[in-house]
């Protein structure tokens, strides 16, 4: 392969992806400057394997691997985060109570009405990188288990029972979050 | 059709939000909705919390020249090596060659300036202090990498990005020349892997820094750049230790994020092995 074609199939296999991978990044470093240099160091290495890598294969997957290896080498290490790692299929889902499910309909809309941009993204750092990753991939890039489970190198229940908790772990944080902006939960029952 | 309790409810309603369900399970969790008033809340709530964190997917934008300075790298990273020139110094003199550059820096235009100093010594030594303040400054001020063959210019850009002045006198002093991309290996004692591995193999919290046209920020990165016999120098700057080598092309630093103690121990470890080659890694660590 000449370079020019080399960096031809790169370019349809692999940058395509470019603005997804630096979503992601910017949702699991919370900051832009850290999701460049992560995006960046993907695409190096990924450009430095791609003599290995097989058209026609999940270039997707392959690429978010690298991003999510990259991340955790670069921050999850030094912060001790591994520590956080989930029980997963251990304990049953469900645990504690769940006090947001008397929430009336309209209330939560209400609330994730109020949620700013800078909420998410708190409620998304605070999660450990287990969970935040699988939520982010989940639903705000729309994939699927099988390709998350891939890409995280997790069994699929392991997939969902993440994304359950992580998912609860974030709606309680936006709640309070909402709450913080003024959503009262009574208020908001008497005006609707 | 098999009874569903909450528990397994819980993550039904999951996979349905996620459209992930078989038609069997779907029907098996929408009868246990019908019937269970909490976790027909909770599949509200799922549902509405998805289509939000999709919606606010939009909200991180991807930074217009973003694409274009990926490519540019990649470009980069694709060069051939630049041809060593031989070199034309003293008989005692080594050179090393310093890339200064930064990772951090948002649209600047990309020039490339490599630096040569001149080694003056073995081990620690001042050379390697000023290249550290050289390449933390830079680091700091988000500088890529200038490529000149004129000592007014390079003294000009220093003072400019270092923050404090430099004069062609000054860069004489430092045995600091500009040398227009001349890539020299250096020279001096290896440093044996086996050590290198007791001391800092296993650390966590090292993080490593990369300078140079190929830009590894990865611990993997400097370990694959060790394979080779090395000279690794320890390098002190406002109050921090650092560990340094170069390849030949890179400069390779090693610091730590957590804090000076770590870094203090790597380097402390980096020098005495250097030092005293034989000596017995839990005596260096500490």
């Amino acid at each position: 392969m000449t370079d020019a074609e080399r960096h031809r199939l790169f370019e349809k296999e692999a940058l395509v992806h470019l603005d997804a991978l630096y979503r992601t990044a910017h949702r699991l470093t919370g900051h832009r400057e850290e999701a460049e240099e992560l995006v960046q160091e993907t695409y190096l290495k990924a450009f430095r394997a791609f003599d290995r890598y097989e058209p026609g294969t999940n270039a997707r997957a392959w690429l978010f691997r690298i991003l999510r290896n990259t991340f955790l080498n670069r921050y999850q290490r030094s912060k001790r985060e591994a520590g956080a790692v989930p029980l997963d299929d251990v304990e049953p889902v469900l645990g504690a109570e769940d006090p947001d499910l008397g929430l009336k309909a309209e209330t939560y809309e209400a609330m994730l009405g109020r949620v700013l941009e800078d909420d998410v993204r708190d409620a998304l750092m605070a999660l450990p990188e287990a969970y935040r990753t699988v939520v982010v991939l989940a639903d705000m890039e729309g994939l699927a288990y099988r390709e998350i489970a891939e890409i995280v190198d997790i069994p699929i229940g392991t997939v969902m029972s993440r994304l359950f908790r992580g998912r609860r772990a974030l709606r309680r944080d936006l709640v309070e979050a909402a709450k913080r902006h003024g959503i009262d939960p009574g208020l908001a029952r008497q005006a609707t | 059709m098999t009874h569903v309790d909450c528990n397994e409810a819980a993550l039904l309603i999951t996979a349905l939000v996620d459209g992930e369900l078989s038609a069997d399970d779907v029907g098996r969790i929408r009868a246990h909705l019908e019937r269970c008033p909490d976790c027909a809340a909770r599949h509200r709530m799922e549902e509405r919390l998805k289509a939000f964190m999709a919606a606010r997917s939009a909200d991180v934008r991807v930074p217009p020249d973003f694409g274009a300075r990926v490519r540019a790298s990649l470009s980069r990273a694709a060069e051939p090596p630049r041809p060593a020139e031989p070199v034309g110094s003293g008989a005692r003199a080594r050179w090393l060659p310093i890339s200064v550059f930064a990772a951090a820096l948002v649209g600047m235009t990309v020039t490339w300036v490599t630096l040569e100093m001149r080694n003056v010594g073995p081990g620690v030594s001042p050379f390697m202090e000023t290249l550290a303040s050289i390449h933390y400054a830079a680091t700091q001020a988000g500088i890529f990498q200038v490529r000149t063959q004129d000592p007014e210019e390079l003294a000009a850009w220093l003072t400019e990005h270092v923050g404090h002045p430099v004069t062609v006198p000054v860069l004489e002093e430092l045995g600091l020349t500009p040398a227009g991309g001349r890539v020299v290996e250096i020279d001096g004692s290896p440093v044996p892997m086996a050590l290198y591995r007791d001391y800092l193999g296993d650390m966590p919290d090292l993080t490593l820094m990369a300078a140079g046209p190929e830009v590894n920020w990865s611990l993997e990165g400097w370990h694959s750049a060790l394979e080779g016999e090395r000279t690794v120098h320890h390098a002190r700057f406002r109050g921090e230790d650092m560990a340094l080598f170069s390849d030949g092309e890179t400069l390779w630093m090693l610091v730590s994020t957590c804090g000076e103690e770590g870094m203090s121990q790597a380097a402390r470890a980096v020098a005495v092995a250097l030092a005293t080659p034989d000596l017995e890694p839990a005596a260096a660590i500490r």
